[in-house]
């Protein structure tokens, strides 16, 4: 009797690549679910919006994710050129509705569709097909087209809502914990930053502001959890990295006097869990070698806390995490190494740490120097009957030139500004000079304007520094 | 004349022998800049590429590099006092581009590479080819960054101090998602510049058994 | 412990023993420098040396020698084998040898033919021509399917033991440990009764992962040291039980001519432990597992995860087959893009990266530096990989590259 003859181990484990996606794809449902319910049942259930706008979470989601996995069919066969059967193939393989999906999470929810659609086209062909396709890509393909549209459409997104619906436009207030965040000087305390949204069991379940995905705390650990029992997912990134961030935001808050409220807010706010279980594991962009994830988690979580203290965006998560997908190469070249000694892991692991101390007391320390005086405004010319001073906006210093009588404001001028238009029209629109000028005495509980947040609380600071060196 | 087409096609500085990208990339800001200055480095270029040929013969082998250098800056550094003079608001705009012109390769690399060996009409309708083929690359930059990163069109803005006329063309999109603000930062530049290349790249055959 | 799970299946064989040694025809190969010392037509009794390596190589059965014959040898090559036709007479002229010293005992090994029984025929008399310090006998048999070692403890434990006895003395030993895995209650059963009387002699319990069977994963197991490339760097040596068994029919002047051997898997129609001679046909013990349940069957010559897939039955069992296994055959799996999940470098025992080997695989330098000559093609990598990419196939490659 003849029998056929094949090579390697004949019996094989159950796990297969489609499996893994399907996992993927289960434990993200119920995000999606939760974010249905927050941004479209309860807005229907609270008669803001009809049939359309409660379904519209869920038409987010499917736009970007078909959006992605047409560009690729049509990609493959008029680029590439494969057709019929090897077409199929492809397809099947490649699972191009990842990307899709994962910008359509990540993106707020107000943006346009139009912008959607670029923004899951470029993930496509720039974050994916360009480096040759499935598997071959270096960037997270998601938060490249996530990139490429908050850099080109920020203002626009902005101006349509940004991360917040109609009901906690009502309810809440007009930004995201972060960005509040990011506006106050110095390190803020708990009714500041914290109280504005409710307390921190509502940033655990998830009812702020935020985009589709990143909301609901306590369903990504769920999702976590159901990862690591399934064995799919590189479960030490996402431990090492939420922990890093929350060991430097505990030294950075008790430098400063604030308690555990602190890094609690850090990890839950933002988009740090969905990145840090979602993005940051995607297994074609992160390290394979033991050594090479845990180096790579730690190094993530010391970017995030520097990017989101000293640049002006108050998002940290994307841009790290795009940063070290670019040092996946060398870090699974130092985690390949025969491991002679001890000392080839004690060497990199003790640069970490000194890292890690070394930006948690840098960053501390800028918090407690800056207590008292605002660094971005300035006097630039002081004289009897007016200032000339400048505010640090969002694009750069506002120039103005404000008249002042009797120790009290009577006329602002803007003389120069660097504002993007979009921004600045909202603020000449609803003629907030005006209201700051009426209501120069308590001028603390002038609300911003919506879509132009940074911009309106610039102008409203420098009114807050005139007055507070007049009084001097 | 083929060697004008040459000098646009075949060996066109930016998008086939990948010379001068820094330049390229950075005064492409809008269209006016963009002409401007392929305008300035196609004078560079004539000039030096006439000099260079006539003396060629008398410079020996291992001083040759510092001598054409010398004379690359000499010309721009004419050029420079003239528009500081006439056209200062231009100048400002060009900044440090302008003596980047020495260092440019473009200018060099056409001055070793062909105006030493050829001879005069040659080296001349040469460098005019190649500085065409460097300003249409340029042009063509500017204009689509301007188009989509600020939805104008500006032919003259600076130099209106010599020809006394503003011509700035505003084109309306109508949509939310122009003016594209990448294309107003370098990252854009980048972007377009390799697009075009491949675009370029892939019209002209690409043929792998082409010599450079 | 770096290891995977595996599921035993080993339920249908366990501990049962039948034996066939009446073969019609024996074959025993001829590789390029061997010499044969019989020729043509010479009548050999049971015992008798017939070819030379290193060591030698003895007839298992009395009879005449007939041919030399081209068949398929237990990896489905085709090789030169000499018959020798069975007069079912048994004839011998076995002798107690006397051995008393380290050279005596590795004359002993050479004379008789001793190789490891594990499945990589290494001759014994190379592995014990060094100071021994700690003898670890291995019956852990951690691939599926396979009984032989577990029934040969079990069955000869006592041999085993006197054996054992007079290793130690031979080599001045000082400590035997027996390792098997964990859950063999019936075995231990048997063990411990038989090893009460000796101090020096202990029996360890090892987890039930594979590749526990491993040299280096029972010594860092069981001894808690490493070592690079031999163990022998620490006065360790790791001896398969069955070879410590023919070493104690060695010690009664018996050679290798008779081993244990697992028949099993789910297309066999009888699955059993069959006692064979050396140099059988696999055909000939048809009357054993009795034909095959379906038609579509994947015959296996070792075990499932390090075993050589055949193409007929009439295949030679050379003493490094430890069991012949049919299996169905599964659905072809076409090999599809890694997606870099890692798992083949979580999972390797030897602690190279099988993904960097796949990806630098015409790059010499790299592959040196990745150090693919620690690869024992356990096949961890290949069966755990979701895009069913063979890696083992690769490491070979590589290995073979940096030679």
């Amino acid at each position: 009797m003849e029998f056929n003859t094949y090579k390697g181990p004949y019996i094989k484990s159950p796990n297969k690549t489609n499996k893994i996606m399907l996992h993927l794809v289960v434990a993200l449902l119920p995000i999606i679910l939760f974010s249905f319910y927050k941004n479209g049942v309860v807005l229907y259930k609270h008669n803001l919006t009809d049939t359309y706008g409660m379904f519209y979470p869920l038409i987010f989601v499917f736009v970007g994710t078909f959006t992605s996995f047409i560009t690729e069919t049509i990609y493959t066969y008029l680029v590439l050129k494969k057709k019929n059967k090897d077409l199929i193939n492809s397809i099947k393989n490649s699972y191009s509705f990842l990307p899709g999906l994962f910008v359509s999470l990540v993106l707020p929810l107000n943006t346009p569709l139009p912008i959607l659609i670029i923004g899951a086209v470029v993930a496509i062909i720039v974050g994916k097909m360009l480096y040759g396709g499935f598997g071959q890509n270096i960037f997270n393909p998601a938060l490249i087209g996530c990139l490429f549209v908050l850099t080109c459409y920020g203002s626009v997104i902005n101006s349509n809502g940004g991360y917040i619906n109609k009901y906690e436009l009502d309810t809440i207030g007009s930004a995201t914990p972060l960005t509040n965040y990011h506006m106050i000087d110095g390190i803020g305390n708990y009714d500041k930053v914290v109280k504005p949204y409710g307390d921190l069991k509502d940033f655990l379940f998830g009812m702020i502001p935020g985009t589709v995905g990143e909301t609901c705390s306590i369903l990504i650990i769920v999702a976590y959890i159901y990862l690591v029992l399934k064995k799919v997912i590189k479960w030490k990134i996402p431990l090492i990295y939420v922990s890093t961030v929350f060991v430097m935001t505990l030294i950075i808050g008790s430098m400063n006097g604030e308690g555990i409220w602190y890094p609690t807010f850090n990890i839950l706010s933002g988009g740090l869990l969905f990145g840090a279980v979602f993005m940051a594991t995607d297994p074609v962009t992160s390290p394979t070698t033991c050594l090479g994830q845990v180096i790579y988690a730690f190094c993530l979580g010391i970017l995030t806390v520097l990017f989101r203290n000293y640049t002006s965006a108050p998002e940290g998560v994307l841009t790290s995490i795009l940063t070290m997908n670019m040092f996946v190469v060398l870090l699974d070249r130092l985690g390949s190494k025969k491991k002679e000694s001890i000392m080839q892991i004690l060497i990199p692991m003790g640069i970490i740490t000194c890292l890690l101390l070394g930006v948690s007391l840098l960053v501390g320390n800028k918090y407690i120097n800056s207590d008292s005086s605002d660094s971005k405004f300035k006097i630039i010319e002081k004289k009897d009957n007016y200032y000339v001073v400048s505010q640090v906006g969002n694009g750069g210093p506002i120039k103005a030139k404000i008249y002042i009588k009797d120790n009290e404001i009577t006329k602002i001028k803007i003389i120069e500004n660097n504002e993007t238009e979009n921004y600045y029209k909202l603020v000449t629109n609803k003629n907030y000079i005006k209201t700051l000028i009426d209501n120069q005495n308590n001028l603390d509980k002038v609300d911003t304007v919506s879509g132009a947040t940074i911009s309106s609380t610039a102008l409203k600071k420098m009114c807050i520094n005139v007055k507070k060196d007049m009084e001097k | 004349m083929k060697r004008i087409i040459n000098g646009i096609v075949n060996e066109n500085p930016v998008l086939v022998l990948l010379l001068g990208l820094c330049s390229a990339l950075a005064i492409t800001n809008n269209f006016e800049n963009s002409y401007i200055m392929g305008i300035c480095v196609t004078i560079v270029l004539i000039c030096s590429n006439l000099i260079v040929s006539l003396i060629s013969k008398y410079v020996t082998k291992n001083v040759e590099i510092p001598v054409y250098i010398l004379i690359i800056s000499t010309l721009v550094t004419v050029l420079e006092i003239l528009l500081k003079e006439y056209v200062n608001p231009l100048y400002k705009v060009l900044g440090i581009y302008l003596p980047l012109i020495v260092v440019n390769c473009i200018v060099l690399g056409r001055a070793l590479s062909v105006a030493s060996k050829e001879n005069v009409k040659n080296s001349v309708l040469d460098g005019l080819g190649v500085g065409l083929g460097y300003t249409v690359v340029l042009m063509v930059l500017g204009l689509i960054r301007e188009v989509l990163g600020n939805e104008t069109i500006t032919i003259m803005k600076e130099i209106s101090n010599i020809t006394h006329h503003e011509i700035i063309l505003k084109i309306n999109f109508h949509s939310d998602l122009f003016p594209i603000n990448i294309f107003n930062k370098p990252a854009g530049a980048f972007i377009t510049l390799a697009c075009l290349l491949a675009l370029f790249n892939y019209i002209r055959g690409g043929n792998k058994n082409e010599s450079n | 412990m770096i290891g995977i799970r595996l599921k035993a299946n080993k339920k249908d064989t366990k501990y049962k023993l039948k034996e066939f040694l009446n073969p019609k025809y024996v074959y025993f190969k001829i590789d390029e420098k061997d010499k044969l010392l019989v020729k043509e037509n010479d009548k050999v009794k049971m015992g008798d040396k017939i070819i030379e390596r290193n060591y030698f190589i003895n007839s298992s059965v009395s009879g005449k020698v007939t041919k030399i014959v081209e068949l398929l040898d237990s990896k489905n090559n085709v090789c030169k084998f000499l018959e020798i036709e069975n007069d079912f007479k048994e004839n011998h002229s076995f002798k107690k040898p006397i051995v008393k010293t380290k050279e005596d005992f590795i004359e002993l090994l050479k004379e008789k033919g001793i190789i490891g029984l594990s499945g990589n025929g290494f001759p014994s008399y190379i592995k014990y021509d060094n100071e021994i310090k700690t003898l670890i006998v291995n019956a852990v048999e951690c691939e599926p399917y396979i009984t032989a070692d577990n029934v040969v403890c079990f069955k000869y434990i006592n041999k085993i033991v006197k054996a054992l006895e007079q290793i130690k003395e031979i080599f001045s030993i000082e400590e035997i440990i027996i390792a098997i895995k964990i859950g063999n209650r019936n075995l231990l059963e048997k063990i411990i009764p038989a090893i009460n009387s000796y101090d020096f002699i202990s029996v360890v319990q090892v987890p039930n992962l594979y590749p526990m069977g491993w040299e280096k994963s029972l010594v860092r197991y069981i001894k808690h040291t490493d070592y690079e490339k031999l163990p022998t760097e620490k006065n360790i040596v790791v001896s398969n039980a069955s070879t410590i068994y023919s070493i104690s029919e060695a010690l009664e002047g018996k050679p290798l001519i008779e081993r244990v051997i697992t028949i099993s898997g789910e297309s066999f129609k009888k699955k059993i432990n069959v006692k064979i001679k050396i140099g059988t046909l696999f055909e000939e013990l048809k009357d054993i597992y009795k034909g095959y349940k379906n038609d579509d069957v994947t015959l296996i010559s070792g075990g499932p995860m390090m075993g050589y897939s055949l193409s007929k039955e009439s295949f030679v069992l050379d003493p490094s087959v430890n069991a012949v296994l049919a299996l169905k055959k599964a659905k072809e799996d076409i090999a599809t893009t890694c997606i870099r999940c890692g798992k083949c470098s979580d999972h390797c025992p030897a602690k190279i990266c099988p993904v960097l080997v796949k990806d630098n695989i015409n790059d010499k330098e790299e592959l040196k530096r990745l150090d693919v000559s620690r690869c024992i093609e356990c096949g961890i990598c290949s069966f755990i990989c979701p895009a069913r990419i063979n890696l083992r196939e690769y490491l070979k490659e590589a290995k073979g590259k940096v030679k």
